[in-house]
């Protein structure tokens, strides 16, 4: 059943930051180094689940995104035989105001088969569906913590069908992770409730850490690091998601 | 209705990690309402310390200009300064109910995070208030309060360096620290159970007002108005009055200088529902769904949504939802100040100047109640640098 990730590092891409044309050259070499699992941030002006790195990036380039024009740019890479599978990330009200059911749709076109929504818990589940005439074929995919009940816990896994993200410690993206202890402790619950990839996120910064979380993880979820290096130039985020690469292989 | 909404306003939408601080909070706030020990505290503390209740005072020089009988309700003479005492009595008493050693709390014009930072003091609690710098810098005598009572304040650089950026941050805070930490949320917004703790701890200037007006008049008022940013005092003021359908509600939002998107914070009035900090509720975005920028004189109104139970009055038509200019709320605080000899908020100031606006408009003798919910002292370096009391 755990065939989705494979053991693989996620890398995230903060779409239009800081352009479009920088994001095609991101995605053109990921999928160069067979990193074709992706993350795709929506960026979003206040976004709340996050660190001051991905914060100030987003709020670059959420003065200029645009749904149709990224799907553009996803339809043109599809059409040159680019293959991804990519989730969305995205907050809420961007996704809400674009008009959910014809963006999602449209994204699942191109590649998209998961929607990760950091300001809608599981227990808002019922506002999502209630976005859709015809739910698009896009898994939810949910956020799970070590501060779960084991009831709740139990619950998010049993109504998920794609992967789960473990967030790897309390807080918002760009610190690091402590300690894998509590890591393998969830994961361990996860998998004796039902055959489900979990991916880690959330204070990966290097290879290092990638490795070590893919030890019993399914996926490894690497973002604000991402942008740190982008910051820096647009080769030095190329030459960090190729180390990467080599370490996924 | 279905429980944390009103309508099909409110919700919680916010990360899944928060998820288990905002259920232990909804169970500790049920069984708080219950503990009669806590609550005769918390009643001893609103008379003594706050000075409840606060008087409604007939303001015999406008009420004669407008024609009406108009009354205020002075939450301006509550201990601090404004209504927001009230909240931060009620929630820190709750806060240390739950074993809760640290106080987070965000502010717009400074008025929650003073008291805030009273409240923390007078039960010898860590505070940290976040607040735009912005703000730090145009209520700068709130922050030097905040300070003496010691608090820390943390100048919120990012976005628009004002009240949705300190949510923001005080948010992550809470995050970061859920264990040891409560956020001590000022207005009737964010996530439930927020909504319904700080409509809650707020309503006692409704239930006030009714008992008051009725000994003054005989008879429940014609209209009542507050000023809406958030919405705690204009909730405060309301709930008590839903049922009351011969009382018509109006709430008065930040106009700005003007109609275009980022120059007002009329949310209810101009503003179409969305999700943003916590809730589903009235929210000013751009065609993208980005958050919008706002712009008002007033710190306090100065915030892009809305606490969802107005939404849900708003769309029932229960109450109504107006703006005013900046240029309309100088020219009434500075009618209050030599009408009446009381210096209003800015933001209370939205309050006085619609009526003002609306009052050749009533038929006469109306009994009208305006929601007073602070003193102006902090505002007085922007209402000099516009030109007043020269």
């Amino acid at each position: 059943m755990s065939t989705f990730i494979n053991k693989k590092v996620i890398p995230y891409i903060l779409a239009g930051y800081p352009n479009l044309k920088t994001t095609q050259t991101l995605l053109r070499h990921c999928h160069a180094l067979g990193l074709t699992f992706i993350e795709l941030g929506i960026p979003f002006s206040d976004p709340s689940a996050d660190g001051p790195v991905i914060q100030a990036a987003a709020s670059i380039a959420s003065r200029s995104f645009d749904f149709t024009t990224l799907y553009q740019l996803l339809k043109q890479l599809k059409s040159e035989g680019l293959r991804f599978e990519f989730t969305m990330m995205t907050y809420a009200n961007p996704l809400f105001v674009s008009g959910a059911e014809n963006t999602l749709k449209r994204y699942s076109e191109v590649g998209v088969k998961g929607l990760l929504i950091p300001d809608i818990p599981f227990e808002e589940r019922h506002f999502i569906d209630s976005l859709f005439k015809e739910k698009p074929p896009i898994q939810n995919v949910w956020m799970i913590s070590e501060n779960l009940s084991d009831k709740e816990l139990s619950t998010i896994v049993k109504h998920s069908h794609y992967y789960l993200y473990l967030v790897s410690y309390l807080g918002t993206t760009g610190k690091s992770v402590d300690s894998t202890e509590t890591l393998k402790t969830v994961i361990h619950k996860v998998k004796a409730i039902k055959d489900i990839d979990v991916a880690v996120g959330f204070g990966i910064r290097s290879k290092a850490d990638a490795e070590n979380i893919l030890k019993f993880a399914d996926g490894a979820i690497i973002g604000t690091q991402i942008i740190t290096r982008l910051n820096e130039g647009t080769d030095k985020a190329c030459d960090l998601l190729k180390t990467l690469s080599d370490n996924a292989s | 209705m279905k429980k944390g909404y009103f309508g099909q306003f409110g919700g919680q939408f916010v990360p899944q990690t928060l998820m288990p601080a905002l259920k232990e909070l909804e169970l500790a706030f049920t069984a708080f309402k219950k503990d009669k020990t806590v609550q005769a505290e918390l009643k001893d503390l609103l008379k003594h310390y706050v000075g409840r209740p606060s008087p409604i005072y007939f303001s015999r020089n406008l009420s004669a200009k407008l024609g009406h009988r108009v009354y205020l309700k002075r939450e301006d003479l509550n201990h601090t300064g404004s209504h927001k005492i009230n909240n931060t009595l009620g929630q820190i008493l709750l806060a240390r109910y739950m074993g809760k050693k640290r106080i987070i709390a965000e502010t717009g014009a400074g008025q929650h995070g003073v008291a805030t930072a009273t409240a923390a003091a007078l039960m010898g609690l860590e505070c940290v208030v976040y607040m735009g710098a912005e703000d730090v810098d145009r209520q700068r005598p709130n922050v030097e309060r905040m300070k003496l009572l010691g608090a820390t304040v943390i100048a919120v650089e990012t976005g628009s360096r004002t009240l949705k950026e300190a949510v923001t941050e005080t948010f992550k805070d809470w995050l970061s620290n859920l264990s040891t930490t409560y956020y001590l949320l000022g207005s009737a917004m964010g996530p439930y159970p927020y909504p319904d703790i700080v409509r809650h701890f707020q309503q006692i200037i409704g239930q006030e007002t009714r008992r008051q007006i009725r000994a003054a008049e005989g008879q429940l008022p014609d209209l009542v108005l507050a000023c809406v940013g958030g919405g705690s005092n204009a909730i405060g003021m309301f709930a008590p009055f839903r049922k009351d359908l011969s009382v018509r509600l109006i709430g008065v939002e930040a106009g700005g200088r003007g109609t275009k998107l980022g120059d007002h914070c009329s949310t209810l009035a101009k503003g179409s529902p969305g999700i943003f900090q916590g809730s589903y509720s009235y929210l000013l975005s751009s065609p993208s769904g980005q958050i919008a920028d706002t712009h008002s004189i007033s710190a306090g109104l100065d915030y892009p949504g809305v606490g969802p139970e107005h939404s849900w009055l708003k769309d029932l038509g229960r109450a109504e939802y107006v703006s005013v200019t900046d240029e309309d709320v100088l020219n009434a605080f500075q009618t209050l100040c030599r009408s009446e000899g009381i210096l209003p908020a800015l933001e209370s100031s939205h309050a006085v100047a619609h009526l003002i606006k609306i009052a050749p408009t009533l038929p006469p003798d109306q009994i009208i109640v305006v929601n007073l919910s602070g003193r102006g002292d902090k505002d007085l370096g922007i209402v000099l640098a516009a030109g007043l009391g020269a």
